[in-house]
């Protein structure tokens, strides 16, 4: 039996950290003889009795072979913390997997990345902001790293991988159960742009003390965090605090000073959190770890929301004089209204699209988003990205972004079976407006 | 003193030879009184050290002015000349390189209104900028903290109309003379400040001084250096505010800059300003918690903090960490199973403090009768918490008592 089933069958149990692992292997001198060996043994090697019984029982119940083969057979990667591919940073924060699930292809420097996290309930502010950073961010050749949580974190992946970029989803369930549910069609193509890493097993259901956990994978496998939207007192804050102690350069995004999802991040900022208001700002405090980031940004033609144009330049005759900032920037801001919203419903399976908000404001949609959302809203029925693709004229990549904006924003829902559905009156509406 | 005051607002009439500042104080040095220097020749003029086509701008200029007829219309005016070296001449504007000659004053200038805050911003402001003036002129003025300002369009007037109506004191900083208040949209708030006795304005310029467009940059100067700190509210990053901002920098003012979204042009100075190490200002408290001033938030419509982790927890979670606190009545065995995962020493020490007291016992607390640093215990409590150990009940902990055991069930 390989070394990794060992690992993976003690570190199914949460209690089984991975310096009880290494306790064991110090004791036994390999895991396959502590699998093997009676409760007592595994007393003595430091494991608390009902943990000790929990694995005995584990032992004589579980059937390590049948556990590779499903694994083998769901196409994911056993990568233990004393293997050559366990990403050495991950080993900095407290408490590091002993066992990551990886579906995908894990390369070195996808844990080297930079996380992108923020709030569920995140704005039309946020999600540009996301969407500017993210795509700049892999544009750049960074990995980004996020939750697959619905709001920002959707917006990081979706944007890296609108730009054939890497990107990483550590999720807080098994395979079995990728959550949440509208975000298995996302996750699909995640793992042909990088991976899907978990620290549960296969069949572990989503559970609330696993998301919090998750975040410290994420904080692991990146050199910074930008943190785009976060409400006060989020979980996001907690993340926040582990970057720092995880030696990691923190980042925020500013906003409003009375908008409720950027109160989380301005706090960040006052207790010196850096301000990123572009993909620039994150890459050029990161530079020695990234350090041909910069230029591969320029190459890409990458054009930030943000006015890149310069501060005023005060070559002057006071006492200060670092008043310049460098910046040969084009495009000019659009404004946008950060309209808040209030909680999400989570998908519906009965074929229904959601009935939209009465103030739902549809003035500010993109083409792409403005065509998806009347094709469908007209087509009458749940349709497939391949069947939007094809009534419009659109490359399915186009669709797929649109149709995350549409989805964030509450205009459309994924329904059972990878098909999106938008509500008739949507496009009544989008038809009086044009 | 009087003629003194007479012929220093003389020379401050003066357009193209006013000899500002130290030229002022080397005519005093040279001649004695100002009177003697005003009527002295341009060959004494230079002596006296005074450039050479200043002094003849001098002699060219003097006699189409009467300084006496300026001082009796300031007197109808009731306008004050606060002179430079007068001892209620704000000693921040006796530490600029160039000091103003005279500072004229319509209303007293009371000490405490030097320990306020100036606010500035750009003219073409957005709501969001104007939402922001109000409500921090409003947080100043509630707390006693007097607002300077230039009285322009957009953020300036926004923030001294406020602070004014709230009830709280106003410096108004005029680019021209004080015979004709500029800009016209907000003369009768300055009449307002003058005649109530809240406030005053002044200028550097003497009366039938028009507002041209060098003495509106020179006034910004004056402006930032009255206040104890800048606050730019909302500023494209070209725009006249970092005028204000330099001059703030240059004399190692604190510069407050308000945060607000990337993407509108009108904070992209403001944020640009905190990137630099502006301390960004996101409540009236920041600022005055920063100048050491005691105050209160009157508003109050801070709302509670939202439940922690409501961005964490899964929709679909089936409430299993989230339950109710009943102290002490939990089975044994759930108790035990946390008091066995614990894993440090520390961890331990706490799950058994708060196992033995039943009830949810606070950070001091646990502090005290585990003899941990606040640090340590603040370390170790969050871990436990994440990890489903502990949970927190209000601002204290207590053990988590119903956390289903984390084992992957088909591996049970």
């Amino acid at each position: 039996m390989e070394e990794e089933a060992y690992w993976a069958a003690f570190a199914a149990d949460t209690r089984v950290t991975l310096r009880r692992i290494d306790a064991l292997e110090a004791h036994f001198g390999n895991l396959a003889d502590a699998w093997n060996a009676d409760v007592g043994d595994l007393e003595s090697a430091g494991l608390p009795r009902e943990v000790a019984i929990a694995a005995k029982r584990r032992s004589t119940e579980l059937d390590l072979t049948e556990m590779m083969e499903e694994l083998e057979h769901a196409e994911v990667d056993v990568v233990h913390a004393r293997s050559e591919r366990y990403p050495a940073l991950l080993m900095e924060v407290f408490d590091p997997p002993p066992v990551l699930y990886v579906k995908g292809t894990l390369l070195p420097q996808d844990g080297e990345g930079i996380a992108v996290v923020g709030t569920r309930r995140s704005t039309r502010y946020g999600n540009q902001m996301c969407y500017d950073i993210a795509s700049g961010l892999a544009a750049a050749g960074a990995t980004v790293v996020s939750g697959l949580a619905k709001g920002i974190d959707t917006v990081a992946h979706r944007a890296a991988i609108d730009q054939e970029g890497r990107t990483v989803a550590i999720l807080g369930s098994g395979f079995g159960h990728v959550y949440p549910h509208e975000n298995r069609g996302l996750a699909e193509e995640i793992t042909s742009h990088g991976c899907l890493i978990t620290e549960h097993p296969l069949r572990a259901k989503p559970h609330a003390n696993h998301f919090p956990l998750r975040n410290r994978v994420i904080v692991g496998l990146a050199r910074g965090m930008v943190a785009v939207e976060a409400p006060k007192g989020s979980g996001i804050q907690r993340t926040v605090k582990w970057a720092l102690e995880s030696n990691r350069e923190v980042f925020a995004v500013p906003g409003e000073i009375d908008a409720e999802m950027s109160q989380g991040t301005n706090s960040f900022i006052k207790q010196g959190a850096h301000m990123a208001t572009c993909a620039e700002d994150v890459l050029s405090e990161l530079e020695p770890h990234f350090p041909d980031a910069l230029h591969r940004l320029r190459e890409s033609g990458h054009a930030s929301l943000v006015d890149q144009e310069s501060g005023p330049e005060y070559s002057g005759r006071g006492r200060r004089s670092s008043w310049q900032l460098a910046g040969g920037g084009q495009r000019s801001a659009t404004g946008g209204n950060g309209r808040r919203r209030t909680g999400r419903k989570s998908d519906r399976a009965d074929g229904a699209p959601p009935r939209p908000r009465p103030d739902l404001d549809l003035s500010d949609l993109s083409d792409h988003e403005t065509k998806v959302a009347s094709f469908l809203s007209s087509a009458g029925s749940a349709l497939g990205v391949d069947d939007i693709s094809r009534g419009i004229s659109l490359s399915a990549q186009e669709v797929n972004t649109a149709l995350t904006m549409l989805q964030v924003r509450q205009i459309a829902s994924c329904l059972q079976g990878a098909t999106f559905a938008v509500d008739a009156s949507i496009g009544k509406r989008l038809g009086a407006a044009a | 003193m009087t003629s003194d005051l007479e012929y220093r607002i003389g020379f401050d009439l003066l357009r193209r030879g006013n000899p500002a500042g130290e030229g002022i104080q080397r005519l005093l040095d040279a001649f004695g009184s100002l009177e003697e220097a005003w009527n002295a020749s341009e060959s004494e003029l230079v002596i006296a050290g005074l450039p050479a086509n200043m002094a003849t701008e001098i002699v060219a200029e003097r006699d189409a002015v009467d300084p006496r007829s300026a001082l009796n219309r300031m007197r109808e005016l009731k306008i004050d000349a606060i002179p430079h070296g007068a001892p209620e001449y704000p000693e921040q504007l006796a530490a600029l390189d160039d000091p103003p000659n005279i500072l004229y004053t319509l209303g007293a200038l009371q000490p405490e209104y030097l320990n306020g805050i100036s606010i500035v911003g750009t003219r073409r402001c957005s709501p969001y900028g104007l939402r922001v003036a109000e409500l921090l002129a409003t947080g100043l003025a509630e707390n006693g903290v007097a607002v300077i300002s230039d009285l322009e369009r957009g953020i300036d007037s926004v923030a001294a109309r406020t602070a004014f109506g709230a009830g709280g004191h106003v410096v108004a900083v005029m680019a021209g003379g004080l015979d004709r208040f500029h800009p016209a949209a907000s003369r009768n708030l300055a009449r307002d400040i003058v005649a109530s006795g809240r406030g005053c304005v002044v200028s550097e310029q003497p009366p039938g001084q028009a507002p041209i467009g060098a003495a509106m940059r020179q006034r910004n100067r004056i402006t930032s250096a009255l206040g104890r700190g800048l606050l730019v509210v909302e500023a494209p990053k070209r725009s006249g505010t970092m005028y204000s901002v330099r001059h703030a920098l240059d004399r190692g003012c604190q510069v407050y800059a308000v945060p607000g979204k990337a993407t509108s042009k009108q904070s992209q100075g403001t944020n640009w300003l905190i990137q630099q190490g502006a301390k960004p200002v996101t409540r009236v408290g920041d600022i005055l918690e920063d100048l050491d001033i005691a105050w209160k938030d009157l508003n109050a419509s801070d709302p509670e903090p939202r439940p922690r982790d409501a961005d964490d927890a899964p929709d679909v979670s089936d409430g299993s960490s989230i339950g109710d606190f009943a102290p002490g009545a939990r089975s044994q065995t759930r108790e035990s199973w946390v008091l066995q995962a614990t894993e440090t020493d520390q961890e331990r020490a706490i799950a058994e403090l708060l196992h033995k007291s039943g009830e949810p016992r606070g950070i001091d607390e646990i502090c005290r009768e585990c003899g941990f640093a606040v640090d340590i215990a603040g370390a170790t409590l969050s871990i436990m918490e994440v990890r489903g150990l502990v949970r927190r009940v209000g601002t204290r902990y207590a053990l988590a008592s119903n956390r289903e055991p984390a084992i992957a069930p088909h591996l049970v």
